[in-house]
């Protein structure tokens, strides 16, 4: 019987797993690989790829040698060290709150998500109105309160901080919606045998809300810190990787060698750097997770 | 149940909550503001929220700019087919992960994380070179197959699926059940917040999926909304009012796929708990 | 405001697709043998097309996004009714994203029949040998006169004396001015002899700080660099080619436009936000808070400017001067085995 569940077994994980393992093979490995060897290659990405020469390590030593990758590097840091706390915090927050039974608690669950689905494009039309030096509401705002605010997206020390505010406006309803599912997942059992227990509001929160939460905490970390280290769309709409490269990442740097400086190889170079960087940042948080996830056995 | 007492605790979440809300929605009404101006009035510094010129047929308008309609059609069709096979493909995988061990499990499903490291900005040229050997330029299988394979999505159902007792999955067997039972009428069920929520992002991902879709098509039956917005930016000029106005359209798909799914978030609808 | 009449043309040139090399398949030619051509690796040769059927070019562009679509679906047409046997399938991408979308097809061997290409980007592709060389089908082509465009935005397609590029379009730099702010402030109308002292001796009268009028605008980016160093008589090369960029005239030319905003205050200040949004001074000129400003407008995208525009002060009538006679060129490329009689190009 068991030998037969062993046969049944692996014939489910072949089967279930076939779909996704064909779309990855075709959709993602063969380009990556093809990629790989772009990396190679000088190729512009305007001549025939099969004309391109090939240049052993010369893209990656270049990587290395270029002080952008390390400007690049740095803003990412910076970018992470202020949106991850942010949008961590906020999002249990919210999360927890509306789980709760209150009234109109599905107009904020709404008004919360519709950042999220809004497209970059208007949401970067508006907040440069928003954060203009002169007549936008931040500023404004701030007048009130005595402070001159700067020129957010002008100013090289503010850019920044300004791309951090506004992508954790715009996420913070998608993480809040993740752990709204998983806080959906904890059992009543629970709480009411806490509570048979004595068991206060804090310690309910502390005790089952948040180790239970721990796998979906551990995907929304994971998740935005590989999104952190691909920052482009917003760097690229609302500054431009400006000012003064302030805001430049990695991947806009790609973008741009790939599409307008014709240097496809450097580009695809410079990805791969990335991807180990991401590799190993993210196995260290695997590795971790073992410490601080609990997951039903 | 809502509880309808007012205690500080309602309160204070009523405070914050509504501070969220204004903060978070205030720019979406500056842009429904926008949508409603003509284009002298949208650029006019400093901003003014509420139209003195209503001006209800930039809706309309746009029309003259790209078929917005049969654009709109396109991306529904798209990110609908996306979001469905998409849905059916990650929760497979992600039930393997989650509950089938199998030796090198691990270092598959390491294979699907890594496909999440690399900026797809370089592996875009590579993959069109291979949909164009195999015909599948300015088509939508073209535009969906992309899309249906997602390890974002695996992953997340994953999570969810590994907080589900094994007990009960055991159980289940005992009874006779097989795999496949085991998956649609046993996991499935449970996990439905994350299914809804997994629903929402895959839609909004395909919905708004940009450099794809630009680089696949070329004819008008094909394309999608994101890229006939983007068409409203012209070399030297941009009618704002009309941008905001299209982009107000593209918006309302998701936010009704949004309303549906968010009826799965409630509580009750989930089988918690030991049966 | 003028400016000396030194004259910049800058051109955006016409390119060709070429069949160069032997991989590069052939993206043009008729319909059906574009799909094949791809897939053939040494589809080196030109096949020279004898079919009676129509066949369909395909063309890519970007200067009619935005809001002229419909007059080059109107062109199109025109042009396939005086050229029966000819179909253009048209596809028009944003400028934004035009080349990186170009450039992906041409990488791929996929690229359009014919596309357009601005001047600022045409060296790219003529050094690798990318566009058709144009000569020998004008040469054989008896009805196609080169006269019939602008001498200089011409030859700028012209690449190591292969021609490879036919002029699709250029533009004038204009100075937009507010006749009623003028008169308020009974300031002369700016004139064609008028050089930078003129310009700034006005722009101070019309500077009104405290209502928010600026005397003159133009914007501080690379564009306006290249305009203003002529002017004063500077360049980006000398006349062997050496690159001056940091020679006296261009120093004194930015130091004047930095110093409009900076020293003497007739334009806005350099951080100003509000200036750094898009059409920003074009918005500004309609709503009257700015009495002059330099601008570009493609003639063969019609103007941006619409004269007669609901504008709640008083409307002036916006007349359009030429300032310095800068050109920009647009132009469309062709491909090698179509045979398009190149006449039909002057058409549009």
């Amino acid at each position: 019987m068991a030998g037969q569940r062993k046969w049944n077994r692996r014939t489910a994980a072949f089967l279930f797993l076939l779909p996704a393992i064909l779309g990855l093979m075709l959709l993602q490995l063969v380009p990556m690989i093809a990629s790989i060897v772009i990396s190679f290659t000088d190729w512009d990405l305007l001549t025939n790829w099969k004309q391109a020469n090939f240049v052993g390590w010369d893209n990656y030593t270049q990587v290395f040698k270029d002080e952008k990758s390390y400007t690049s590097l740095l803003n990412v840091f910076v970018f992470l060290i202020g949106y991850m706390p942010l949008v961590m915090v906020f999002g249990v927050l919210f999360a927890v709150l509306l789980n709760r039974n209150i009234r109109g608690v599905k107009f904020y669950r709404a008004a919360i998500f519709v950042p999220v689905i809004t497209s970059w494009v208007a949401v970067s039309i508006v907040w440069r109105w928003l954060l203009n030096g002169q007549s936008g509401i931040v500023n404004y705002l701030l007048s009130l309160v005595g402070i001159q605010g700067p020129v957010w997206l002008q100013d090289p020390t503010w850019a920044m901080a300004a791309v951090i505010a506004v992508t954790v406006w715009k996420d913070v309803g998608f993480v809040s919606i993740i752990l709204l599912a998983g806080l959906q997942d904890i059992s009543d059992d629970y709480y009411e045998a806490s509570e048979l227990d004595g068991a206060s509001a804090w310690n309910k929160f502390r005790n089952i809300t948040l180790p239970m939460l721990t796998p979906s905490l551990f995907f929304v970390m994971t998740i935005s810190l590989i999104n952190s280290f691909q920052l482009f769309d917003q760097v690229l709409i609302m500054t431009n990787g400006g000012p003064a490269g302030s805001t430049s990442t990695i991947v806009e740097q790609v973008y741009k060698n790939a599409f307008q400086f014709n240097k496809m190889g450097f580009a695809s170079a410079q990805s791969w750097v990335l991807f180990v960087i991401i590799f190993a940042v993210t196995f260290l948080q695997q590795w971790l997770q073992k410490r601080w996830v609990v997951y039903e056995r | 149940m809502k509880d309808k007492r007012w205690t500080v605790k309602s309160i204070l979440t009523h405070i914050i909550l509504l501070a969220a809300t204004v903060v978070l929605g205030f720019p979406f009404v500056w842009m429904l503001s926008g949508a409603f101006k003509d284009s002298l009035e949208v650029v006019k510094m400093p901003p003014q929220l509420i139209p003195s010129n209503w001006k209800f047929d930039n809706f309309t308008e746009i029309e003259k700019y790209f078929p917005i309609y049969k654009f709109l059609l396109n991306s529904v069709l798209t990110a609908g087919v996306t979001t469905l096979l998409q849905l059916l493909v990650c929760t497979m995988a992600a039930y393997v992960f989650a509950k089938i061990p199998f030796k090198g499990r691990g270092a598959v499903f390491m294979l699907f994380l890594i496909t999440m490291m690399v900026p797809m900005q370089v592996t875009l040229t590579p993959l069109f070179i291979l949909f164009q050997k195999a015909n599948l330029i300015d088509t939508f299988t073209g535009l969906i197959l992309p899309g249906i394979f997602s390890a974002y999505g695996t992953f997340l159902l994953r999570q969810h699926m590994m907080t589900i007792p094994n007990d009960l999955i055991e159980a289940a067997f005992m009874d006779g059940a097989s795999y496949y039972r085991v998956f649609w009428q046993l996991i499935l069920p449970l996990i439905k917040p994350t299914l809804a929520a997994l629903t929402i992002f895959a839609f909004m991902s395909s919905w708004n999926s940009f450099l794809w879709p630009l680089i696949v098509t070329s004819s008008k039956d094909v394309m999608t909304l994101p890229l006939g917005l983007s068409k409203l930016q012209g070399r030297w000029a941009t009618e704002w009012n009309i941008l905001m106005a299209g982009n107000v359209v593209s918006f309302v798909p998701i936010f009704l796929v949004y309303l549906f799914a968010q009826r799965y978030f409630i509580k009750g609808m989930t089988m918690s708990g030991i049966k | 405001m003028f400016k000396k009449s030194g004259a910049i043309l800058l051109m955006l040139s016409m390119v060709l697709l070429s069949a160069c090399g032997g991989n590069n398949s052939n993206a043009g030619g008729s319909q059906t043998a574009s799909q094949t051509a791809g897939q053939t690796p040494d589809a080196s040769s030109q096949q020279p097309e004898a079919s009676k059927e129509p066949v369909t070019i395909k063309f890519m562009n970007y200067t009619a996004s935005g809001s002229q679509e419909a007059t080059l679906e109107a062109m199109v047409k025109a042009f396939e009714e005086a050229n029966k046997d000819i179909k253009v399938e048209v596809e028009v991408v944003e400028f934004a994203n035009y080349y990186t979308k170009l450039n992906t097809l041409l990488g791929s061997g996929a690229a359009p029949d014919v596309f357009e290409v601005g001047y600022e980007n045409f060296m790219t592709y003529a050094v690798k040998d990318q566009l058709l060389d144009l000569s020998p089908v004008i040469q054989s082509d008896a009805s196609f006169k080169p006269d019939v465009y602008k001498k200089l935005a011409y030859d700028a397609f012209n690449y190591n004396g292969k021609q490879m590029g036919v002029t699709e379009s250029f533009s004038d730099v204009v100075l937009f001015y507010n006749k009623d702010l003028f008169d308020a402030k009974q300031v002369k109308y700016p004139e064609a002899s008028w050089t930078w002292k003129e310009e700034l001796e006005a722009a101070q009268k019309l500077t009104d700080a405290k209502a928010g009028i600026w005397g003159t605008y133009a914007p501080i980016q690379f564009w306006e660099f290249y305009k203003t160093i002529a002017q004063n008589g500077g360049g980006v090369f000398d006349k062997d080619g050496k690159p001056t960029v940091n020679s006296k005239e261009n120093v004194e030319a930015l130091q004047w436009m930095l110093d409009k905003a900076g020293k003497h205050k007739v334009s806005p200040a350099l951080n100003d936000d509000t200036f750094n949004q898009p059409d920003a001074d074009l918005n500004a000129f309609k709503d009257a808070s700015l009495p002059c400003c330099a601008q570009e407008s493609g003639t063969s995208a019609g103007l941006r400017m619409r004269p007669s525009n609901g504008i709640s002060r008083s409307s002036p009538a916006t007349r359009r001067k030429r300032t310095i006679s800068s050109r920009t060129a647009l132009s469309l490329p062709r491909t090698p085995s179509t045979r398009m009689p190149p006449g039909s190009s002057s058409s549009s």
